[in-house]
């Protein structure tokens, strides 16, 4: 194997592996480079401000000292010297501005999701100039645990959904789609649509024959189809990978003795909507973006 | 591989210094926009997730802003500078999100593909195949990118080759 075959070999597999920058990151930095304030001339930094205070308060320490043995001409000395000192609290106060975050929460403004013209409040609100962002504070924190942080859309839901017949299904294919405020996986039965079960789970590592496989994402649905098979019918791939704003991956983490398993790996923790369809049988999971 | 900026300009040009600041920072922005396209990819490297890479891209132009203020503009490079603070932002991340990682790394079985195998690399070899194979940055570039030496750049490389070439002829191998 030549190396300049392993070269060609890299560069395929990372264009396969990275994508283009999607459409909203552009219009996202825009609106939050927007939002710092314009560079000026040099303010003076925190640690002069305090340098200069602390110097302040020797020369007043002295002066006071020197009043003790010189009088009420040092006392007024003293007075000017405290009103000037009276300044410093201001400036420290502008310099001292509540550092925040300047990334929005993980969960994107919905119309910055979509691509919409225009900043979002949210993105406005969540985004306040700071005079010097530190990495730590720009850097994003990891979904908390538990509940989606936006609120379920109508129909959606965090916990666990069941429904289906109690009759065999034989799986034909799969699908995924980026929809309007969420993202759709599709799983289509010939016959009805067997029992499931969709669960959602705090990450997006799963269990795969005895071995833990992590999808895309940092939490996950599992999709259980009892008495469903897709052996001789099936012709989807297994793993999907759109890479979408909640929906990352989707795959067929197990079809032996009559169950099916579908591991759903979402970008963050969202809620989702189950439903079916008939005309073929379908089992459609909406996943909140 | 990388999108390259539009107006006929080179990436020469990127790199010239600037010659104007205006208030709004339109020239920092049409110089990060001329790059948005590898460092997205840089971070979805690192990441290996689409949605935090646009995270650590954000947070990286922003932290870039402040010090492009502070230097009045006036770097070598352009190009390597900011692909650097995307990287470094990219590793702090990943640092954070060592635990499920490790279940990636561990829950793959046996690989088939060269995909699959990239994702096996340690990210620092990960993101030094990727800039000098897919960004065309010379070692000397990547090593101003990644933070190291060029002998650590090609000692990465040559290692990371000969798993890779391994792995290729494993998977060329008849049934």
């Amino acid at each position: 194997m030549s190396s300049r075959t392993l070269a060609d070999e890299l560069r395929r597999a990372f264009a396969t592996l990275t994508r283009e920058p999607p459409l909203q990151l552009t219009e996202r930095i825009r609106t939050s480079l927007s939002g710092q304030p314009a560079p000026t001339t040099q303010r003076p930094t925190f640690a002069v401000a305090l340098a200069a205070l602390t110097a302040a308060v020797l020369v007043i320490a002295l002066v006071a000292g020197a009043g003790l043995l010189e009088g009420p001409a040092m006392a007024r000395e003293v007075d000017s010297i405290g009103s000037g000192l009276g300044r410093v609290p201001r400036l420290l106060s502008q310099l001292s501005a509540p550092r925040v975050a300047s990334t929005p929460a993980r969960t994107l403004p919905a119309s910055v999701a979509t691509g919409a013209a225009g900043p979002s409040p949210m993105a406005t609100a969540a985004v306040t100039p700071t005079p010097e962002p530190t990495p730590s504070a720009v850097a994003p924190t990891p979904p908390p645990p538990g509940p989606a942080a936006a609120p379920p859309l109508r129909g959606f839901t965090c916990s666990v959904t069941e429904g289906g017949a109690a009759a065999p299904g034989a799986m034909t294919t799969a699908r995924v789609g980026a929809h309007d405020g969420y993202d759709r996986f599709v799983v289509q039965f010939g016959g009805a649509l067997p029992q499931f079960t969709v669960q959602p789970q705090g990450s997006a590592t799963f269990l795969q024959g005895g071995d833990s496989v992590t999808l895309d994402g940092s939490a996950g649905l599992l999709v259980t189809l009892q008495n469903a098979t897709g052996a001789g019918s099936y012709s989807a791939p297994s793993d999907f990978r759109p890479g979408y704003a909640a929906l990352l991956e989707a795959k067929l983490l197990r079809d032996s003795d009559g169950v099916v398993q579908w591991a759903i790996g979402m970008a963050r923790q969202s809620c989702y909507h189950a439903w079916t369809l008939d005309g073929p049988s379908r089992l459609v999971i909406d996943v909140q973006d | 591989m990388f999108s390259m900026p539009t107006d006929g300009k080179t990436m020469d040009d990127v790199d010239s210094p600037a010659e104007d600041l205006t208030p709004g920072g339109d020239v920092f922005i049409k110089r990060v926009e001329g790059l948005l396209d590898p460092a997205y990819r840089l971070a979805t490297v690192i990441m290996l997730d689409y949605s935090a890479a646009a995270d650590i891209v954000h947070d990286a132009t922003l932290w870039a802003w402040t010090q492009y203020r502070r230097r009045g503009g006036d770097m070598t490079s352009f190009r390597t500078w900011f692909l650097a603070i995307v990287y470094n932002q990219g590793r702090r991340s990943r640092r954070r999100r060592r635990f499920a990682l490790r279940g990636r790394r561990q829950g793959l079985a046996r690989s088939a593909t060269l995909h699959d195998a990239l994702h096996r690399l340690s990210t620092d070899t990960r993101a030094a195949l990727f800039c000098c194979y897919f960004l065309d940055l010379q070692p000397e570039e990547a090593a101003q990118v990644l933070g190291i030496s060029v002998r650590q750049v090609r000692s990465r490389l040559v290692r990371a080759e000969e798993r890779l070439q391994a792995h290729l002829e494993w998977d060329e191998t008849p049934p």
